[in-house]
C-alpha cells in the first residue's frame, strides 16, 4: 500500500509539473500584451519598463524558472488588476467555492442515496421509473440553464433569494441548488443500479438465509458494496463539477474562484489565471489520488492485489 | 445467422425499446433540422426587425417562437443554433474517438513497454486539466470559432477513448484464441482489427451518443460564457447568453433555447442508456 | 414412521411454483413429502432442475422472485413454519435451521472480515457483545478443524481458498448450534479432494454435535458416503425414499435404478459397465401427463402415461411412487457383474 501511495504521489507530482509548465507556456503565447492592457495610454518606453518589471521580455524558459522558484516559496506573483498577491486573492475566493462544492456534494450524496435506494429497492415499479426518468431529465439539463430557471422561479417570481452578487450566506443557496440537481441525478442512477446489482449477489441471499435483518443487509451488504461505484462516479464527475462551479458562479456573479478566473482570463491577468489553474489541477489530481487509494482501501480484494493493508 | 435475419432482429429490438426509438427519432429530427436549417428556416436568422422586438412566443403567427431583443426570428435562430450543436457535437466526438482509439490500440499492443508508458502519461497529463481549465486557456489562445471549439472539446475527450480502447485490447492479448490465431499465422494487424469489431465497438458504441450529448452541453456552456461560438455566429449557448439580460422581464427568452437543448440531449441520452444496457449484460434485468 | 417423537422436521405436500408469465406457472416442487429424524442425515438426490434446491429454500422461505410457496406444510417443532409471521421466521433462519450453499466464493460478503461475518451470524440472533461472539466463533472454527482461528478472523474472504471458505461457512452455519443444517450442494463447486475434506468436516460436525442434516446433491457418491436416509427427487416430485442401505441395494423405482446404474463410484457393487438413463429430464414448464418419468422409463406401461403414481409404502420405511415397483437387487444385476 505504501508503495502504491508513493507511486501515485510521484505520478501526481509529475502530472502537476507538466500542467504548470504547459499552462505557463500557453498563457505566454496568448495574443495581447498585458502591459498594454494594464496601461493603455502609456508610451512605448513606459510599456517597456512595465514589461521589464514583470519579467516579460526575458526568454520563456527563464521566466518559467523564475516562476517555479517563486512558486516553491508560495509566491505566485501579483494579480495586475486586483492589486493584491495571487495568494491573497485566492484566500478570499477559494473558501466560498469550497463551501459551495462541499455542501453540494454532501447534499447530493444524501439525496442520491435516498432516491437511489427508493428506486433500487423498488426495481421496475412505477416509482423506480419515475425517479429514473427525473434523473435522466436533470442529467440532460445544462447547469447554467438550471441556474437561470432557479433565478426566474425563486428569485424573480418568488423573491426568496438574491440572484446576483454575494450578500451573505443566503447567496449560496441558489448556486448550491444549481450544483446539486444535476449531480444528484447522476449519483442516483449509479446508486440505483449498484444496489440492484448488490441485491442480486449470492452473499446477500446467503445473509438473508442466516437470518440477518433487512436493515443490516441494506447497510452492511448492499450499501457497503455500492460505496466503490459511488466513489468512482464521484471521481469521474469531478471535472464536470469544477466546470459547473465556474459556470454557476458566472451565472450568479458569485465571487468564488470560478468567477474570478473567468474575469482574469478576459483581462489577461496572467499570474492570477496561472495560479488558479495550478490550484484547480492540484485539487483535481489530489482528489483523484484520494479516490484511487480510497477504492483500494475499501475493497479487500484490491487491497490484497496491491500488497496488504 | 444470415444478414436479413440479423437486420430483422435489430429492427425488432428497436421496436421493443420505446425510449430508444424516441431517442433515435429525436436525433434524426435534430440532424435533419440542423443540416437543412438554411432551407428550413423561415427567416434570415441575422435579419433584425426593429418593429417586432421581444415578441412573445405563440402570439404572432409570423414568428411562432417569437423574436429576440433586436427582432430576429427565434425559430430560425434555433434551427441555426441546432446546426452548430449537431456539427460540433458529432465532429468533436468523432475526432476524439479517432485519436483515442489509435493511441489506445497502439498503447495496448505495446504494453508493457516505453511507448505504452509515454502514451499513458500523456493521457494522465491531459486528464490532469479539468475540461473547463483546458477550454479556458486554449480558447483564449486561439480565437474561439467552430474549429477551435471542436478541437478543444475533442482534446478533453480523447483520453477517455484511449483508456477504453487500451483496456479492451489488453485482456485480449493473453487469451487463448489470440494465441491460436497467432499460431495460424494471423498478423498482428489482422488481430488488432478483429478486436475492434469484437470488443471495442460494444464498449464504445454506447459512449458515442452519451458523449455527443455531453459535448453539445459543453459547447453551449462555452458559448454561454463567451468562450465558444460568439455572435454574429449562432449557437444555443450564445442565444441564452443574449437572454441573460432579459431574465427578469422576458424569462421565456432563456427558456426556449434551453428546452430545445434539453430535448436534443435527452434524446441522445435515451439512445446511449439503452445501448449501454444492451451491451452490458450485468445491467440487463 | 412409528416413532413420531423422533421426527424433527416434516414436510407435507410442499408445492413451490414459479410465475413464468401471465397465467403461466412452472411447478418446480409439486407435492413433496419427507421427514427428517433427530440426529439423522437425510440425502436429497436428483438431477439439476429436479427441484431439490427449491425444496430447501422453501423450508427456509427464501425462494427468489418470481417463485412462491403455493401450498403444503413444513412442520418444525410441532409448528407449521410456512404459516408463522416473517419476523418469527427470521428468528428461525440461521438460528434453528441454517443453510450452507453451493459456491463458497460468492457466499461471503467480500467487504467484511471473516470475524465480522461470524460474529454477525452469532449476534443477529443472540445479541451478546463481541467478546462472547468472538469466543463462540473461535470454538466453532475449531469444530470444523481450523485451529488458527485468531488469525482467520482478522482476514477477508478473498484471502482463502474455496475449500477453506466452505469450511468457514460450515462453521458460520453451526455457530448457533441449530437443530437442522441444510447443505445445498456443498461440494459441487469444489475439486474432488476438497469435496472429500468437506464431507469429512461435515460428518465430524455431525458426530460431535448430533445435529440433523439435510444434504442436497446430485452426486450418489456423496449420499452413499454421508447419509442415513435417502430421498430421490424427479421433476419436482418425491420418487422414492428409504434408509440408505435399502435404497442403494434394493431400489424400487426405475429412476433410482437408473441413477444407481449410471454411477461409477459406489461401494455397493463392482461396476464393469455403466448405463445412462436415456432421454432428458422433462421441461418443467411442460411436464407430461401421468408419471413424469414415463417417457424415459423402459418399463412404462399405459397406466404410467395416464395416472400420476402416488407415494406408497413398499417395504419397511421404504416409500416409492411407482405403479410397478421393480424387484431389483444391485448384487444380482447380471449386467453389472
Amino acid at each position: 500500500m505504501l508503495g502504491t501511495i508513493i507511486k501515485r504521489l510521484l505520478q501526481g507530482i509529475f502530472v502537476t509539473v507538466c500542467v504548470i509548465f504547459i499552462s505557463f507556456v500557453i498563457l505566454r503565447m496568448i495574443p495581447g500584451d498585458p502591459a498594454k492592457v494594464m496601461a493603455p495610454n502609456a508610451t512605448e518606453e513606459q510599456l517597456q519598463i512595465i514589461r521589464d518589471n514583470m519579467g516579460l521580455s526575458k526568454p520563456i524558459l527563464v521566466q518559467f524558472k523564475m516562476y517555479a522558484q517563486n512558486l516553491f516559496h508560495g509566491d505566485m506573483g501579483e494579480s495586475y488588476f486586483k492589486g493584491d498577491t495571487v495568494l491573497n486573492v485566492m484566500k478570499q475566493t477559494v473558501p466560498l467555492s469550497v463551501i459551495l462544492l462541499v455542501t453540494a456534494v454532501v447534499i447530493s450524496l444524501f439525496l442520491a442515496i435516498l432516491l437511489g435506494t427508493i428506486a433500487g429497492m423498488n426495481g421496475n415499479t412505477w416509482i423506480d421509473r419515475l425517479i429514473s426518468s427525473i434523473a435522466v431529465l436533470f442529467q440532460s439539463m445544462p447547469n447554467y440553464w438550471v441556474a437561470s430557471m432557479l433565478i426566474i422561479l425563486l428569485s424573480v417570481q418568488a423573491g426568496l433569494f438574491p440572484s446576483m452578487d454575494y450578500t451573505g450566506p443566503i447567496s449560496c443557496v441558489l448556486p448550491t441548488i444549481a450544483l446539486v440537481l444535476p449531480l444528484t441525478a447522476v449519483l442516483t442512477k449509479v446508486i440505483r443500479s449498484s444496489l440492484i446489482d448488490s441485491y442480486s449477489q449470492e452473499f446477500v441471499k446467503v445473509a438473508y438465509a442466516r437470518g440477518v435483518s433487512k436493515v443490516a443487509i441494506y447497510f452492511k451488504y448492499a450499501l457497503r458494496n455500492s460505496l466503490t461505484p459511488i466513489l468512482i462516479s464521484l471521481g469521474s464527475q469531478l471535472g464536470f463539477l469544477v466546470g459547473s462551479i465556474v459556470v454557476v458562479e458566472y451565472v450568479f456573479s458569485f465571487p468564488g474562484v470560478g468567477y474570478t478566473v473567468l474575469n482574469a482570463i478576459l483581462r489577461r491577468d496572467y499570474n492570477l489565471v496561472q495560479g488558479i489553474i495550478i490550484l484547480f489541477s492540484v485539487f483535481f489530481i489530489v482528489v483523484n489520488i484520494i479516490i484511487d487509494l480510497g477504492t483500494i482501501r475499501l475493497d479487500p480484494r484490491l487491497r490484497k492485489a496491491e500488497g496488504g493493508l | 445467422m444470415n444478414k436479413e435475419k440479423k437486420h430483422r432482429s435489430i429492427l425488432k429490438w428497436i421496436g421493443n425499446n420505446k425510449l430508444f426509438s424516441l431517442g433515435l427519432f429525436i436525433m434524426l429530427a435534430c440532424l435533419i433540422i440542423g443540416i437543412f436549417s438554411p432551407i428550413l428556416a423561415p427567416y434570415d436568422p441575422a435579419q433584425p426587425n426593429p418593429g417586432a422586438r421581444l415578441t412573445k412566443p405563440f402570439t404572432d403567427p409570423a414568428h411562432i417562437l417569437g423574436t429576440d431583443a433586436i427582432g430576429r426570428d427565434i425559430l430560425s435562430r434555433l434551427m441555426y443554433g441546432m446546426r452548430t450543436s449537431v456539427i460540433i457535437g458529432f465532429c468533436s466526438v468523432l475526432l476524439a474517438a479517432l485519436i483515442g482509439v489509435v493511441v489506445g490500440i497502439i498503447s495496448g499492443f505495446c504494453s508493457p513497454g516505453p511507448i505504452d508508458a509515454v502514451l499513458m502519461r500523456i493521457t494522465d497529463v491531459q486528464m490532469g486539466f479539468p475540461f473547463i481549465v483546458l477550454a479556458m486557456i486554449a480558447l483564449t489562445l486561439f480565437s474561439p470559432n467552430e474549429v477551435s471549439v471542436t478541437v478543444v472539446l475533442s482534446l478533453a475527450l480523447w483520453p477517455a477513448y484511449a483508456r477504453t480502447a487500451r483496456s479492451s485490447v489488453l485482456p485480449q492479448k493473453s487469451t487463448d484464441y489470440i494465441a491460436a490465431a497467432r499460431l495460424m499465422g494471423a498478423s498482428k494487424w489482422r488481430i488488432a482489427t478483429k478486436y475492434i469489431g469484437k470488443n471495442l465497438l460494444p464498449a464504445m458504441l454506447p459512449l458515442f451518443p452519451l458523449d455527443i450529448a455531453g459535448m453539445i452541453i459543453n459547447e453551449s456552456l462555452l458559448s454561454y460564457m463567451s468562450l465558444g461560438i460568439n455572435p454574429p455566429k449562432i449557437s444555443l449557448g450564445n442565444m441564452m447568453s443574449d437572454a441573460r439580460g432579459y431574465i427578469a422581464s422576458d424569462s421565456w427568452y432563456i427558456m426556449i433555447p434551453g428546452i430545445v437543448l434539453i430535448i436534443m440531449v435527452l434524446g441522445l441520452n435515451f439512445i446511449g442508456d439503452n445501448l449501454q444496457v444492451h451491451f452490458d449484460p450485468k445491467l440487463r434485468k | 414412521m412409528e416413532d413420531k417423537e423422533n421426527v424433527i422436521l416434516q414436510v407435507k405436500d410442499l408445492r413451490t411454483y414459479f410465475k413464468s408469465g401471465p397465467q403461466k406457472v412452472v411447478k418446480a416442487v409439486e407435492g413433496v413429502n419427507f421427514s427428517l429424524k433427530q440426529g439423522r442425515v437425510l440425502g436429497i438426490i436428483g438431477e439439476s432442475g429436479s427441484g431439490k434446491s427449491v425444496t430447501a429454500k422453501s423450508i427456509l422461505r427464501i425462494v427468489d422472485e418470481p417463485g412462491y410457496i403455493a401450498g403444503g406444510e413444513v412442520i418444525f417443532k410441532g409448528e407449521d413454519i410456512l404459516k408463522i409471521p416473517e419476523k418469527k421466521m427470521r428468528s428461525i433462519r440461521g438460528n434453528e435451521i441454517s443453510m450452507i450453499f453451493q459456491d463458497p466464493t460468492t457466499s461471503f460478503n467480500p467487504y467484511m472480515t471473516i470475524g465480522a461475518q461470524l460474529m454477525e451470524a452469532y449476534n443477529s440472533h443472540t445479541p451478546s457483545g463481541s467478546e462472547k461472539a468472538k469466543k463462540e466463533a473461535l470454538r466453532v472454527l475449531k469444530l470444523v478443524g481450523i485451529s488458527n482461528g485468531e488469525e482467520v478472523l482478522k482476514k477477508f474472504p478473498c484471502e482463502f481458498s474455496a475449500g477453506f471458505r466452505q469450511r468457514i461457512f460450515i462453521a458460520m452455519a453451526m455457530i448457533l448450534y441449530p437443530d437442522i443444517l441444510i447443505a445445498d450442494e456443498p461440494t459441487t463447486s469444489l475439486g474432488i479432494t476438497i469435496q472429500a475434506e468437506i464431507i469429512e468436516a461435515l460428518s465430524e460436525v455431525q458426530k460431535q454435535t448430533g445435529i440433523s442434516i439435510i444434504i442436497i446433491t446430485h452426486d450418489f457418491g456423496v449420499v452413499s458416503q454421508f447419509s442415513d436416509d435417502i430421498f430421490v427427487m424427479y421433476a419436482g416430485r418425491c420418487v422414492e425414499s428409504s434408509p440408505k442401505k435399502e435404497l442403494l441395494l434394493k431400489p424400487k423405482h426405475p429412476y433410482t435404478v437408473g441413477l444407481i446404474r449410471s454411477v461409477p463410484l459406489l461401494e455397493a457393487r463392482k461396476t464393469k459397465r455403466l448405463k445412462s438413463i436415456p432421454g432428458f429430464p422433462p421441461d418443467m414448464s411442460n411436464v407430461p401427463q401421468g408419471c413424469p418419468f414415463a417417457p424415459r422409463c423402459e418399463y412404462a406401461q399405459e397406466k404410467c402415461r395416464q395416472e400420476v403414481p402416488q407415494l406408497r409404502e413398499v417395504g419397511k420405511d421404504h416409500m416409492c411412487a411407482c405403479h410397478f415397483p421393480l424387484d431389483y437387487d444391485v448384487n444380482e444385476d447380471t449386467e453389472l457383474e
